[in-house]
């Protein structure tokens, strides 16, 4: 039996079955990471087109002004064409990476449930182009346009995801560490990116519905209080993005901090990732309130979306090495009663 | 039924800003050679010497719904130097409207409108023949270039020819208008477009062959 211990900040493990089918393939692994990396760029870019209302500026699709997409005269990417239609080439060219990802995991990668992921990120960017095609042809209705702003985000999640999964640091971590509370990282980091989601959702439809400066001042209401008057729906979207949405972000945030510095300090990618969601944090709340204070100027806009992605990675980070490194503080008492039972037989 | 040149009153008024006016927004053309010009500066309150120019009034109830003869000939929006030209309009509900393309560059013609099937977004490349349109409901939309941020225009759609757009003197005129009781509407947009337009109503009492003045005084928002 197999009775290893190791008690990283006072806590038990959990023996896990050795990973022998894992093959680290380094080439595989940063053409997740180029593939992330392009979704983030992309979401940028997504962002830049809103922050610039030129959505609609060009009107049919999958055409560009009569022309194939790929042939569009450069000479004519004038105006806010230049920002609809990069944005159309370069997501066509992380559909590309993305379909390519999915066929080396097919081919390259052992474990069944890592193809999958591929597969379903092939899906998600293929779903992605449809919503984006479909809200320019339906100009543009909030429904479509906030549910390709969402899933743009998940497609982001999930390519992280993949670029984790297929890292050398993955195959290593074998052993599981037991939480030492029930309520511990796993749970609050996955609480966390839920709400996380939930915000960038909701801040989707406030750009989509032209809410963005419903209650045009921050951080007090215009008049004077913390809460508005509520003459719109627009106001109501603003305050739960703005106040509600923001203030559920960072207090899970800090909490999330909380519990990783007490119990996880020594799990260094932890720390980091722990210690770069809160710099994002206070960035992407200085962003928000510069974006009210310049009734919605283009630059701190298109960065605070981006920030909110990155936020949102950054969380969906910790959250998936947290379910990999540990297990629930319930774990630890059978496997510990197997234990002494095994070692008495 | 024609309008009554003969019979007919007409109203006449000036539309007079209250307040400040808010500062006119410039926009850079940057690459956009095509619009043969350096910048253009947003027009969503012109106001000189205290008078409003670009607000559409017109009948809005005491017609008691008579159909007044429908003109064939299309009223013409012009898109020049990246702007439309006229920037306010009115028009009949049923004449057509021809939209032209008279710069060096393309533009998108997007409609919103408050009836949704009414919208529409079109292309409109350099050199194209002119897109000719109409209107199913009445009522004012915003026809606006996507590409070029800044240009946009308003139509006002009515069921009926008595309407008008106050000129660069806050001035304007309704002639030919039946004797009787009507209530008389101001439209004039407000600096963020349509949204939060400044509306204004005032009774007014047309006889025949007199000219009954009807003055508006707004705020600008």
């Amino acid at each position: 039996m197999n009775a290893s211990f190791i008690m990283p900040n006072n806590s038990a493990t959990v023996g896990m079955a050795s990973s022998n089918d894992l093959r680290y393939n380094p080439w595989l692994h940063r053409f997740a990471l180029l593939t992330a990396a392009c979704c983030f760029l992309l979401l940028f870019i997504g962002g830049l087109v809103t922050s610039h209302q030129a959505g609609l500026s060009v009107p049919d699709w999958p055409t560009s002004y009569g022309w194939n997409m790929f042939t569009f005269p450069m000479k004519d990417w004038i105006g806010n064409i230049f920002y609809e239609h990069t944005h159309r080439l370069f997501a066509s060219f992380v559909g590309l990476l993305i379909l390519v990802q999915a066929f080396l995991l097919q081919r390259y990668e052992t474990r069944s449930w890592v193809k999958r992921l591929g597969w379903l990120a092939l899906g998600g960017v293929i779903l992605q182009g449809i919503l984006g095609g479909m809200t320019v042809l339906l100009y543009l209705p909030p429904a479509v346009s906030s549910a390709h702003a969402g899933l743009g985000q998940a497609v982001f999640c999930l390519s992280l995801a993949i670029a984790m999964v297929t890292g050398k640091r993955w195959e290593e971590t074998s052993t599981k560490i037991i939480e030492p509370s029930r309520f511990g990282v796993r749970m609050l980091s996955l609480i966390t990116v839920i709400v996380i989601f939930t915000q960038l959702i909701v801040g989707a439809w406030m750009r989509h519905t032209f809410s963005g400066l419903a209650i045009p001042t921050f951080p007090l209401a215009p008049n004077g209080g913390l809460v508005p008057d509520f003459t719109s729906f627009g106001t109501v979207i603003n305050f739960l993005h703005t106040r509600v949405g923001a203030f559920l972000v960072t207090l899970l945030t800090f909490t999330t901090a909380r519990i990783v510095f007490r119990y996880h300090s020594k799990n260094r990618r932890l720390a980091v990732a722990t210690l770069l969601a809160m710099f994002l944090l206070g960035v992407q709340i200085t962003l928000g309130a510069i974006t009210i204070w310049t009734q919605k100027a283009v630059t701190p806009t298109t960065l605070h979306v981006s920030c909110g992605a990155a936020i949102l990675g950054t969380m969906t980070y910790i959250m998936i090495l947290s379910w990999h490194v540990y297990a629930a503080h319930d774990a630890g008492k059978v496997t510990t009663t197997a234990a002494i039972a095994g070692a008495k037989a | 039924m024609a309008i009554d040149s003969t019979n007919g009153g007409t109203i006449s008024g000036t539309v007079i800003l209250e307040g400040p006016c808010p500062a006119p927004q410039t926009f850079l053309c940057g690459d956009n050679v095509g619009c043969d010009r350096a910048s253009v500066t947003a027009q969503h309150w012109i106001v000189n010497n205290g008078k409003v120019a670009n607000a559409f009034i017109y009948i809005k109830d005491g017609l008691d719904n008579k159909k007044y003869t429908i003109p064939t000939s299309p009223a013409l929006l012009d898109q020049r130097h990246c702007v439309y030209k006229p920037h306010v309009m009115g028009l009949i509900l049923g004449q057509p409207l021809e939209v032209l393309n008279s710069d060096s560059t393309l533009h998108n013609v997007h409609l919103t409108s408050a009836s949704v099937g009414e919208s529409f977004n079109r292309i409109f490349p350099q050199g194209m023949a002119p897109m000719s349109s109409h209107f199913e409901t009445p009522g004012i939309k915003t026809i606006k270039c996507d590409v070029h941020g800044w240009m946009n225009c308003y139509i006002g759609v009515v069921p009926h020819p008595f309407f008008a757009v106050s000129d660069s003197t806050g001035h304007f005129e309704i002639k030919g208008v039946p004797p009787g009781d009507y209530t008389l509407e101001l439209w004039h947009e407000s600096t963020t477009g349509s949204d939060n337009a400044v509306v204004e109503t005032k009774k007014i009492s047309v006889k025949a062959k007199e000219t009954q003045r009807a003055d508006f005084s707004i705020t600008a928002r």
